[in-house]
């Protein structure tokens, strides 16, 4: 896989776990941070800031709009939240990272199933 | 899908910058703090959150490349919010030092109350225009005697000046007495004035109420009398119905015709008016005692009217040598007469002292500032650190420092107000001229603004100046 595709799948599956984290509540950037932690490391080993760029880019297409409000510890941050443009893009990539894991599950269980068998 | 990168103005760079600038220091002291909960000193807490975090200089390049070519309606939200956040955090550091802020304001407050007080009463006297209608082309005329710059001027020339001369399209005189009024029983002497049928005309001040005198040729005027407007409210306590009554005038009747709108001659002596009337005896030559008023006609000018002038004064003088061979005439604008002698000098001198006065305000306030300063330089170092830009530093610096200019402006403008109020108690009636009004008008608004302005630049210049120069990483490191 060349190295740009390779960022192009990365960043596409960022965009879709920072979607899906705002889907629950509207949070600002350190908080998504946290949550997509807990899930996968391996996405952000780039940095933590490398989240921020692609909350940019989401918020000018329109599938997240933000607005500052006072946090948890009373410091006005930037929380972002889902809009329905988001929602919607968010279904239609949901259901492709679905199709494209069954595929793969698929393929790896027949080769599995293939090493079994003598 | 690559971005464009277009070329950004430097400014709006700056302005996107700080709303990045704010996420990414939000995000990284957040973590910091989760850092130091899991027990890790300070020092390691922030350079393992940087650590994590990655390059700030990176995700703010990315960052503003994304956001600069979304068009402008993103950089206005992004200037105004910027702005806003500006003001909030100047406040915010003000109140963090109430001490700092108190005195600054103070010393302020005075400073432009001072200059805005001086510069109402300059204002007043020096720069507005005469409150009555194109003053510009009013004007004193006076005899000139041959070895004086001037005299009252007498009836009969008075009233030859006013048939011969076409330079001005009017002509009244004014002659200052003192009459008794008897009201109501008793009797008072009061400042008048007896003046042409159409002193009021000419000068263009209203008649409020009743009406103005008219034109000489009748006679039956001669027992009129029109009163100012304070004269009204003082001595008849505003009687709405006193237009048509007669009062008693040095014994004789006189109907009360008119009352003046408020303006200048609330301020003068004469507090009532009536006719001119000219009696032989005193129609001669000899007997100068008016004060004579002129307007220039349309489209002639003061060489022509002096002028023409000089040849009817001239020809009086032939025609009575013993009384006024080598008199001439003196034509004074009418702002020379209001403003005498070196007042002009003395006003501009007192505004001067109270530009010096706020001049060491400002150099007072921006001497805290730099001590201030140099107590933040790690939090300006830090700042820098996580790429704040130098202009945006220096603005939050401005805003502060224009935050203080304008609070101490208002309380300047009150001050002045006060101050402007009991003015006329405690300086000597007469200083100032009657036309003078001295008090808070717009205009005095629109300086107090423009130096309020000026003096939070001011102030804020040196530690502006600092925060530009300063070298962020040697400041880091003198922990």
């Amino acid at each position: 896989m060349k190295k740009s595709e390779k960022g192009d799948l990365l960043r596409g599956t960022l965009e879709m776990l920072i979607l899906q984290t705002l889907r629950r509540e509207a949070m600002h950037g350190y908080a998504i941070t946290e949550a997509i932690e807990r899930i996968s490391d391996e996405v952000l080993k780039v940095g933590e800031g490398s989240m921020y760029p692609a909350l940019y880019r989401m918020e000018k297409r329109g599938w997240i709009k933000s607005y500052k409000a006072r946090s948890e510890n009373n410091r006005i941050a930037k929380f972002y939240q889902l809009t329905a443009k988001g929602h919607r893009h968010l279904r239609g990539a949901s259901q492709r990272w679905k199709d494209f894991s069954r595929a793969v599950d698929a393929v790896m269980r027949e080769d599995a199933a293939e090493e079994k068998a003598p | 899908m690559k971005e464009k990168s277009h070329s950004i103005d430097p400014v709006l760079a700056a302005e996107i910058d700080g709303e990045i600038d704010e996420e990414i220091r939000f995000h990284i002291q957040m973590r910091m703090e989760a850092n130091i909960k899991k027990g890790m000193s300070r020092e390691e807490a922030r350079r393992e959150a940087l650590k994590r975090f990655g390059d700030p200089g990176k995700i703010r390049r990315e960052g503003r490349e994304i956001l600069a070519s979304d068009g402008r309606s993103a950089m206005r939200r992004s200037w105004f919010a910027a702005l806003g956040h500006d003001l909030e955090y100047g406040l915010r550091q003000l109140r963090r030092h109430p001490g700092f802020a108190l005195v600054a304001l103070l010393t302020l407050a005075l400073g432009i109350g001072a200059n805005t007080a001086i510069f109402s009463v300059v204002d007043s006297v020096l720069l507005k225009p005469l409150p009555y209608q194109d003053p510009e082309r009013l004007f004193m005329v006076w005899e000139k005697p041959p070895d004086y710059p001037r005299n009252s001027v007498s009836p009969l020339t008075f009233l030859d000046w006013r048939e011969q001369s076409e330079s001005f399209e009017a002509m009244a005189a004014y002659d200052g007495v003192t009459v008794v009024l008897t009201r109501s029983g008793q009797p008072e002497l009061v400042s008048a004035a007896a003046v042409s049928p159409n002193f009021f005309r000419l000068l263009g001040q209203p008649v409020a109420q009743g009406r103005d005198f008219l034109p000489e040729s009748d006679q039956s005027e001669n027992s009129t009398a029109i009163l100012t407007h304070s004269f009204w409210q003082s001595r008849f306590g505003g009687d709405t119905g006193l237009v048509g009554q007669t009062i008693t005038l040095n014994g004789g009747e006189a109907t009360v015709v008119g009352i003046l709108a408020p303006g200048p001659f609330d301020r003068r002596s004469a507090r009532l008016f009536f006719p001119q009337v000219f009696d032989p005896g005193q129609s001669v030559r000899s007997s100068h005692y008016l004060t004579v008023y002129a307007r220039l006609a349309e489209g002639r000018s003061l060489t022509q009217a002096q002028s023409e002038m000089d040849a009817i004064a001239a020809a009086i003088a032939d025609e009575s040598p013993a009384t006024n061979k080598d008199w001439g005439v003196r034509i004074d604008p009418l702002r020379e007469r209001i403003v005498q002698g070196n007042l002009p000098q003395r006003l501009w001198l007192l505004f001067a002292a109270v530009l010096l006065v706020l001049s060491i305000a400002c150099v007072n306030v921006a001497n805290l500032n730099l001590v201030r300063a140099s107590e933040r330089e790690r939090e300006v170092a830090l700042r820098s650190a996580l790429g704040a830009g130098r202009l945006r530093l220096l603005r939050q610096f401005l805003v502060e420092n224009l935050l203080l200019g304008f609070a101490g402006g208002v309380l300047g403008v009150a001050v002045a107000y006060l101050v402007l109020r009991s003015f006329s108690a405690w300086i000597p009636t007469g200083t100032l001229p009657p036309e003078a009004v001295v008090g808070v008008d717009w205009r005095v608004l629109v300086f107090a603004l423009a130096v309020s302005t000026l003096t939070g630049l001011i102030s804020a210049g040196a530690p502006a100046w600092r925060a530009w120069k300063q070298d962020p990483n040697q400041a880091l490191k003198e922990a």
